[in-house]
């Protein structure tokens, strides 16, 4: 078994779900509760990894972060190294690639958060951001865990994207369904079939624990 | 808090009427002004655009020298900065807190040790000390109404502002809650603004009332004159015509209350009031008016009374006498003309005790 995938692949999950939370989570806010129109467009434009084929998005991103593109130059400029083929250029790839999997649950868990129950929050004395942290995420927790873990999940068994934008480098892109597909392709069904089965494992524990957490959380804040 | 509220507003929406105001509400400590109207009269709005919560679209909100609102100047305070408490219909309580938590939340800015002490005061000043640890979804309804109370309170704001504080709750709580609400209110000492449909409400919460018809404010007044003497007819039908009349319980016997209104003894039916001050209600339709006193009758309570006015109201007369204080009946106009009732008139009005209903009364807080 490909110990050093397994590790590239979780080490990339884990920074892909933390960045997710990051800039993921406000967006999913402002998704969830904007009166806006046009946010429909955003909508749209963060759901598109769902449909597109990995490969047409690893063409793209690979386009705008190599050294001709916007990403690429502006990147080089300010750190003097490239992002394709490299682990980081792989994160940014991730999390486009994993956004409506972290963006779309969070959403509809702010969305459901009442209002009377933020503007109580207001005429308390707490200004929006406050209101968000100790009102408005504690309420939508079990959709941002949600959210977070289904990116993690989706990030751990990633292909296409990754061979697009990342290639095959051990220890800093070759993560562990690449190095599933090379075991195959050296007809190594054996080592193929035990990180396959660390995947679907690991995979399945994380749903698993994902989801008792989520029972406690609610049962903790019985909800009316 | 210093000086009056002051509001002269318009809020529009895409679809449906306008709301529009113009208010002045004198803000004593501990005052309870009743924003009273049917459903869809706007009063929801006004208090939601003197929270802050909702923009006009034309017009100023002020409280005292300040500003809070200016649609023409683009001054806007935040309702984070107005200092105002806010009860929401359905009380919003943070169902991821407990009551202590729900009670503190607006206290964060305090150093730890005040924060409990303050908290601690409330809870037992509203006796939810016993249900600290509690979640909201685990309280009823009288006493989720409490920690909300006790949670808009502890930032001590200088406004208080209520919306249909009592709706969410099933009738008999209602009945129940009415009188200890009342007492909350004049005990917390901060100027409150409630908004209600309910007449029963309107009369044992407010000291003044504030009619709303259609988007617009058409009366302000005591609770008496408002709805003794509606302004017009559309206040008249809001408020249901009736004489209101506050007295005082002087004895108590045999399920019977002897009151005693501005120097005139009522009998009425005690239908369980508790305290010593009341508002008798007379409707109009109750009334009956005879020329001279009878030798004996039922009806316990004979008023002479002299006929001030007469209006015709739709098929009968509307008359209004005073008989120490206003009173109005309504006759045919018939009957008007076999007494013969004009104004100077003098009669004799007759009300059985059962048509006299008393509704319980806190007394107003002391001026200053």
């Amino acid at each position: 078994m490909d110990v050093q995938a397994l590790a590239l692949s979780l080490r990339l999950a884990g920074a892909t779900t933390l960045v997710l939370l990051a800039l993921g989570t406000p967006l999913a806010y402002w998704l969830g509760r904007s009166p806006r129109r046009w946010k429909v467009l955003v909508e749209a434009v963060v759901a598109l990894p769902l449909v597109l084929p990995p490969t047409v998005l690893g063409f793209y991103v690979l386009l705008a972060i190599s050294p001709r593109g916007a990403i690429g130059r502006w990147y080089e400029a300010l750190t003097g190294s490239r992002l394709p083929f490299t682990f980081r250029g792989l994160l940014v790839a991730s999390v486009l690639y994993s956004l409506p999997f972290a963006v779309q649950p969070m959403m509809v868990a702010f969305g459901q958060v009442e209002r009377r129950v933020l503007e109580a929050s207001w005429t308390l004395g707490e200004g929006r951001l406050a209101t968000f942290f100790r009102t408005a995420l504690p309420l939508a927790l079990p959709g941002v865990v949600t959210g977070a873990v289904l990116s993690f999940a989706h990030t751990l068994g990633e292909f296409g994207v990754v061979l697009m934008v990342g290639g095959n480098i051990p220890g800093e892109t070759r993560t562990i369904s690449i190095s599933i597909y090379d075991h195959v392709q050296a007809l190594d069904y054996g080592a193929a079939g035990e990180t396959a089965l660390v995947l679907l494992v690991v995979s399945f524990l994380v749903l698993a624990v994902t989801y008792a957490l989520q029972r406690r959380v609610w049962a903790l804040w019985p909800v009316r | 808090m210093a000086g009056p509220l002051a509001l002269d507003l318009e809020r529009r929406y895409p679809r449906g009427p306008a709301v529009r105001a113009e208010l002045e509400l004198p803000t004593d400590p501990s005052s309870v002004t009743v924003l009273f109207g049917p459903s869809g009269s706007g009063k929801t709005t006004i208090l939601r655009c003197i929270a802050g919560l909702e923009r006009p679209d034309r017009g100023w909100v002020r409280c005292g020298e300040e500003v809070w609102s200016d649609a023409a100047s683009g001054v806007w305070v935040p309702p984070q900065r107005r200092g105002v408490g806010f009860l929401d219909q359905d009380l919003a309580l943070f169902p991821h807190r407990s009551v202590r938590g729900n009670v503190g939340y607006g206290l964060r800015r305090l150093p730890r040790a005040e924060r409990r002490r303050r908290v601690q005061a409330l809870l037992e000043r509203f006796g939810i000390a016993g249900l600290a640890e509690r979640r909201p979804g685990e309280l009823s309804g009288g006493q989720r109404q409490r920690v909300a109370l006790a949670r808009a309170l502890a930032p001590s704001p200088r406004l208080l502002l209520l919306d249909e504080p009592l709706s969410a709750l099933d009738a008999p709580t209602r009945e129940e809650l009415r009188r200890e609400l009342r007492h909350l209110l004049v005990e917390a000492g901060v100027p409150s603004i409630v908004v209600t449909h309910d007449r029963t409400e309107a009369m044992v919460l407010g000291d003044r009332i504030a009619v709303m018809i259609d988007g617009a404010v058409r009366q302000v007044g005591g609770v008496e004159e408002v709805f003794s003497r509606p302004a017009d007819r559309e206040v008249a039908r809001a408020v249901g015509v009736e004489t209101v009349v506050a007295a005082r319980v002087r004895g108590r016997r045999e399920g019977l209350l002897e009151l005693e209104a501005h120097g005139r003894r009522l009998v009425a039916v005690d239908t369980g009031v508790g305290t010593e001050e009341v508002l008798a209600c007379i409707r109009a339709e109750e009334v009956v008016l005879r020329l001279a006193e009878p030798v004996a009758e039922s009806a316990r309570n004979h008023l002479p009374a002299t006929v001030l006015a007469v209006r015709r109201e739709g098929p009968l007369e509307r008359v209004t006498l005073d008989c120490g204080f206003e009173l109005a009946a309504v006759v045919t106009p018939e009957a008007r003309r076999e007494l013969g009732l004009e104004p100077g008139r003098r009669v004799v009005a007759v009300v059985k005790a059962p048509a006299i209903h008393c509704v319980p009364r806190e007394p107003a807080p002391a001026p200053g």
